[in-house]
């Protein structure tokens, strides 16, 4: 099989070479939206193909998210709602879960004492939780009292050294809320605890619709990286940071490794980043081969191309 | 006399980058150097004033400068306040100033889109210094002041945002009211490429004694992230902010003398439009950061080494007494 940077059409292939595509991997990786579902309706097909990949070929089968709006738990009560026979949420990589994992393991981050600063929304809040992490700030608003001065605000407020006792994080993720008050309150804390943890979901920049454009995650973080003069860790891909649990324990081995996606910048990206192989599908970002090869020497190109997903069932 | 301007040309250009401390050098020497700039223009935060407090020395400094006949211009990249109100506070400081000395970004923001002909709508992120002004040059915008979110992004969305029809520039100074509506707005109106992005200043911080908060370009860079283009930047170092003083003729770059405290807006200005620059160490920068950047590898950051320095600018009351009364 040719990794030469030139996208192949999987069905282009005999079903010998099909097949050995198909033992040039253990394990699959398996982005969320626009592979195999759209919010809460599975793409017709995937659940059948990832099912297959598992029961009928041994495959281990992880779905890997940027959604940073569920928790992992979610995550896999909606993967189970859709038909998804995954083991156990462990098979749920999220940026919500990579960041608790993160802080758990973290030798300078002591659960007992220190508590995270949210700048995003709840479901953050509910996953450290879950793992005996204490926060505050998530899916809250923070603004200037009316007649309430910002210079007196960040006086009151920052003044007091007890201020940024204990907070050993702040995490970034989507804010519908996102404000002054919050991004002084984050610059505070990092620059006054420079061993604290900065985290963030994921750096999508904005979600384009027809009529407007509502910012991403990317743009909350960078305003409060340019005022800390510090860069938050990406908990998401294509950092390959997220998968530092599973090769850690051994749980997968990346050039054995099979990354599906949508997204050729995130996701076989990732591929790329990791030394993995990817597959792209055309149910997303992408909806022809030809769409795909005409973003060569700009964005990376997959190792194979099918439209959906569930064309991999036949070969099954 | 041929040799009398070459020595002057010589005392101009002998401290070029080199951060030579005017407190190392003779009497004689500092008075040459004085005698080697006919303008003067100063950053306010840090070099004359932290925040509501006179630094000492610099209002007699300048006013010295002044009555020796030297044009004086200050110029911040604080867009919060008017040109008048800024005059009123360097007034109140015991600065010897009038408003066509002061160069304000607020003022230089309504400037620039006045000479473009702007005729649509501003939609601005930031406080009333710039709005003022945009009155002043008869442009209209909308208002500033807290926008807050109501509800879920979908409430929002159903409920609560308006959107104008003929926003042709998005301006991004400080704000303290700074929230995802107005985020949401000029990532929007930003997605047409016709319509403006301009930023006040890209200061990350705000200037305050003791706390570090976040300033325009904190907020510049939100926008910049989430509307995927980048702003034109009306403040320092962008030269523009001194292009009409220049080719109207009113200042002469060789003989030019920029004060700063911050390297990456004020010295690099200075060095941006060919002037003399002289680095404080009463608010950012430091010697040890000159130090730095002299090691540097990297070309851009020769560009922030000052000519000469002092630890404030209070500091040059002495010499400049001395080079009034004739003493060596």
């Amino acid at each position: 099989m040719s990794r030469g940077g030139e996208a192949i059409n999987l069905s282009d292939l005999s079903g010998e070479q099909v097949s050995e595509w198909l033992q040039s991997f253990d394990t699959v990786l398996c982005d969320g939206d626009g592979t195999i579902w759209q919010d809460d309706t599975a793409i017709e097909g995937a659940p059948d193909v990832l099912n297959a990949l598992q029961q009928r070929l041994g495959k281990a089968v992880y779905i890997i998210t940027n959604n940073g709006l569920k928790t992992r738990q979610e995550l896999f009560e909606r993967s189970q709602r859709l038909g998804f026979q995954l083991p156990s949420d462990r098979h749920i990589i999220s940026p919500t879960a990579a960041i608790a994992d993160y802080l758990v393991q973290s030798p300078e981050f002591d659960a007992k004492r220190h508590k995270v600063y949210v700048v995003g929304n709840a479901a953050i809040a509910r996953e450290l939780r879950r793992h005996g992490i204490d926060s505050y700030g998530a899916g809250e608003s923070e603004e200037l009292a009316p007649g309430d001065k910002w210079q007196d605000f960040a006086a009151r407020e920052f003044g007091n050294p007890k201020a940024a006792e204990n907070v050993g994080a702040v995490v970034v993720g989507w804010d519908e809320y996102f404000s002054y008050c919050k991004m002084a309150r984050a610059c505070h804390i990092l620059c006054s605890n420079p061993s604290s943890a900065f985290l963030v979901t994921n750096r999508d920049a904005v979600h384009k619709y027809p009529g407007f454009c509502i910012p991403g995650t990317a743009a909350f973080v960078a305003g409060i990286e340019a005022c800390a003069e510090r860069d938050a860790l990406e908990m998401g891909k294509p950092n390959p940071l997220v998968l530092e649990p599973l090769t850690k324990s051994g749980a997968l081995r990346t050039e054995r490794t099979l990354m599906i996606g949508d997204c050729l910048k995130i996701d076989v990206g990732f591929a790329s980043n990791c030394g993995m192989l990817s597959l792209l599908v055309g149910t997303g970002r992408y909806s022809s081969l030809s769409d795909v090869q005409r973003e060569k020497g700009k964005l990376p190109q997959p190792d194979v191309y099918l439209p959906r997903l569930g064309d991999l069932l036949p070969y099954l | 006399m041929v040799s009398r301007f070459g020595s002057r040309k010589a005392a101009m250009t002998i401290y070029k980058q080199t951060c030579t401390n005017l407190l190392e050098l003779s009497s004689a020497k500092v008075t040459e150097w004085i005698a080697g700039f006919d303008s003067v223009i100063t950053d306010c935060d840090g070099v004359l004033w932290i925040y509501g407090q006179g630094l000492e020395g610099s209002a007699d400094v300048m006013n010295q400068f002044k009555a020796m006949g030297k044009s004086i211009y200050f110029c911040t990249n604080n867009s919060t306040k008017t040109r008048s109100e800024l005059l009123k506070k360097g007034i109140e400081l015991g600065f010897n100033i009038t408003e066509s000395g002061i160069i304000s970004t607020a003022h230089a923001t309504a400037s620039y889109l006045k000479r473009r002909n702007f005729r649509k709508r501003v939609f601005v992120i930031g406080s009333e210094g710039i709005t003022k002004e945009l009155d002043a040059v008869g442009i209209s915008h909308t208002k500033t002041g807290p926008e807050v979110m109501m509800g879920s992004l979908a409430e929002f969305m159903a409920q609560h945002l308006k959107m104008d029809t003929d926003i042709g520039a998005v301006v991004v100074g400080f704000d303290e009211h700074f929230s995802f509506p107005k985020m949401m707005k000029a990532a929007s109106y930003l997605n047409d490429p016709e319509c403006l992005f301009v930023a006040t200043n890209t200061d990350e911080r705000f200037p305050m004694p003791n706390m570090i908060v976040p300033g325009s370009g904190s907020f510049v860079r939100a926008i910049q992230t989430c509307a995927e283009r980048d702003p034109f930047v009306i403040g320092k170092p962008n030269p523009a902010i001194c292009e009409s003083l220049i080719k109207e003729k009113k200042i002469n770059p060789a003989r030019t003398l920029m004060i700063g405290d911050r390297a990456n807006t004020d010295i690099l200005l200075g060095y941006n439009c060919g002037f003399q620059t002289l680095l404080v160490g009463s608010g950012i920068h430091q010697l040890k950061d000159v130090e730095q950047w002299k090691l540097s590898k990297n070309q851009e950051d020769k560009k922030l080494i000052p000519d000469v320095y002092l630890p404030k600018l209070g500091d040059l009351l002495p010499a400049i007494v001395n080079s009034l009364t004739g003493e060596k």
